[in-house]
């Protein structure tokens, strides 16, 4: 299992790109300045989630790319088990991920305004997201046999969950029809855990990262499945 | 890809859930994060349930994990119905009570429960039927199957014996024309070479005759060929009583001891192959599966029937699933007319029957 993490960092420095990016882009948010009239950076926090969104599915490629190159039948040959396998890979995938929320977290904590209680919520929020988002990427990597097709179907998927989770908008804009619909989406819970902890609703903001957390297991049990194709 | 294929119960039954998740999700007020917590935590137990492949009984625990929640959160009873579903899909059709008993216990009948507990009902019962119906199919195709590789081994079997028994009928009849040249012929001869050397002796005159030289050295050279093709005309490869004892003699598992009675000159290829079979097949037998220390062969001719008897005081009886050369033996020898049966005591005794003019395949 070490072995595994080892190496999938090793991966993912190599991808150079990805790596830069993923921390440039918390720079960029947090010099876009907080609108006026908003206590809290709710609209930061949730334009970051689609930042996580595609760093975690772009970090994840390397599981896809592994059973592309028919790696995972060396693998599976190997005495390695799968479960190794992929607890090696998500925790390397949890580290960067973490990293990189925790710069954004200590970025806006310099640059934003906003109280105490919703940074100490938001950090743990956060959290629970990017660990929705790297299962989530595991369970949307098994329709797909290659990388390419994966990522040209999940570029329009994402976009699609973030606008209709209410990531880029507050969610007092959403309609109520579309909130019926947005609710089964694990982002709109991540939207919603962030208005509640602006709310000061402490608890339901809790049940909203419990909520993410289910999601998170329920992708996880579904994308765990060994696939060879 | 053919569509069949796909659609099966297991397949079939995730669209139900599916459906009944959406049906679930829009008549509970799921934006109350707490009663979607409580739906998506039904949705992650069936879901863990099903991809670990979890036994019947962990359903169980789910249905008393949601009487309790029930207790005190009563909208939430519905969310019961995905595992009631589960538990009807695989024949538990007594669940049906509980649901009932709690629904008029804490709910009480509304038309939308009733309509969504129906399509429940209907939807795990028949997919419950249809996999019934499927599995039966799977084991007759696989029952068929399986007759059908049985016969055709039985028919190699056969077609195996039909040989050997050709094979032993040429050894036998080589045999006979061996022994009849031996004993008819060559006595004649011997006899009359005898009787050439006694004139011999009485008038020696007769050495110098040229006729009585010719008989004798013709008479001499018969008796030489009529020797070498006695010899050559005698198998060479071992049958019949011959094989018998040198199965018994190679057999060093346990102490063997041999019986014999009766006239074996009554038996032929068929008889010889038979019991050879028999033996071959209940000393591996005791070999494999018994702890003998003494084992006894009896081989009885007596008209009109020939018997062979073999016992041992190991372990008496052949664990399930073996014994299909036995069975295969008994098949053959009721066919010809005779009889393998088993007997078990402080023994386990193996006899076989046959009689002495075959009814077929002679």
């Amino acid at each position: 299992m070490k072995i595994v993490f080892e190496l999938s960092l090793k991966r993912i420095m190599k991808q150079r790109l990805t790596v830069v990016l993923m921390f440039l882009f918390p720079i960029i948010l947090i010099l876009v300045p907080q609108p006026e009239g908003m206590p809290t950076p709710t609209i930061g926090y949730g334009i970051f989630g689609l930042v996580i969104l595609f760093s975690a599915f772009l970090l994840s490629k390397q599981i896809i790319e592994d059973r592309q190159n028919k790696t995972i039948i060396r693998i599976a040959a190997s005495p390695m088990t799968h479960r190794n396998y992929l607890i090696g890979h998500l925790s390397a995938y949890m580290l960067v991920l973490g990293l990189q929320i925790l710069f954004f977290w200590l970025l806006s904590i310099l640059f934003w305004t906003a109280p105490i209680e919703y940074y100490l919520w938001g950090l743990p929020m956060l959290l629970s997201f990017t660990v929705m988002t790297i299962c989530f990427s595991l369970f949307w990597h098994t329709f797909f046999k290659t990388y390419s097709t994966s990522i040209a179907v999940y570029s329009i998927a994402a976009n699609l969950l973030a606008v209709m989770g209410g990531l880029s908008f507050p969610l007092e804009y959403m309609p109520d029809t579309l909130r019926l619909t947005a609710i089964v989406l694990p982002t709109y819970w991540y939207a919603y855990g962030l208005e509640l902890i602006t709310d000061g609703n402490y608890v339901y903001a809790f049940l909203s990262l419990l909520i993410l957390l289910a999601f998170a297991i329920i992708f996880l049990v579904i994308g765990s499945k060994r696939r060879f194709e | 890809m053919n569509i069949m294929r796909i659609l099966n119960p297991k397949i079939t039954l995730y669209f139900v859930l599916i459906l009944l998740y959406s049906i679930l999700l829009i008549t509970i007020k799921p934006q109350e994060p707490a009663v979607f917590f409580l739906w998506i935590l039904s949705v992650l137990l069936i879901v863990v349930k099903m991809r670990f492949k979890l036994e019947i009984k962990y359903f169980f625990i789910d249905v008393l994990f949601w009487l309790v929640i029930i207790v005190f959160f009563e909208s939430s009873f519905i969310l019961i119905l995905p595992s009631f579903v589960i538990l009807l899909y695989y024949g538990k059709l007594w669940s049906i009570f509980p649901v009932m008993l709690f629904w008029f216990s804490f709910i009480g009948f509304d038309v939308e429960t009733l309509l969504i507990i129906s399509y429940a009902f209907v939807s795990g019962g028949t997919l419950h039927l249809w996999k019934t119906t499927e599995e039966t199919a799977i084991q007759n195709t696989n029952h068929y199957r399986e007759t059908i590789y049985l016969l055709d081994k039985e028919q190699q079997k056969l077609l195996e014996n039909q040989h050997e028994i050709a094979q032993l009928s040429i050894l036998s009849e080589r045999d006979r024309i061996a022994q009849k040249l031996h004993d008819d012929l060559g006595h004649d001869l011997t006899g009359a070479l005898l009787a050439l050397r006694a004139l011999q002796t009485k008038h020696p005159e007769l050495i110098k005759d040229s006729s009585f030289e010719a008989i004798n050295s013709r008479l001499e050279s018969s008796v030489e060929n009529l020797k070498e093709t006695v010899v050559n005309t005698r198998s060479e490869q071992s049958y019949g009583l011959e094989d018998f004892k040198n199965l018994i003699s190679s057999f060093t598992y346990a102490s063997i001891e041999y019986q014999q009675n009766g006239n074996l000159l009554k038996l032929n290829a068929t008889h010889w192959h038979i019991l050879l079979s028999v033996l071959k097949e209940a000393l591996t037998n005791i070999q494999k599966h018994s702890k003998a220390k003494q084992v006894t062969v009896n081989f009885l001719v007596e008209d009109p029937v020939v018997r062979l008897l073999i016992k041992n005081d190991g372990v008496t009886s052949y664990p399930k699933g073996t014994g299909s050369g036995l069975k295969y033996m008994r098949r053959r020898i009721e066919s010809l007319g005779g009889v393998l049966s088993l007997r078990k005591d402080y023994h386990f005794t193996l006899i076989c029957v046959l009689p002495l003019t075959l009814e077929v395949g002679e």
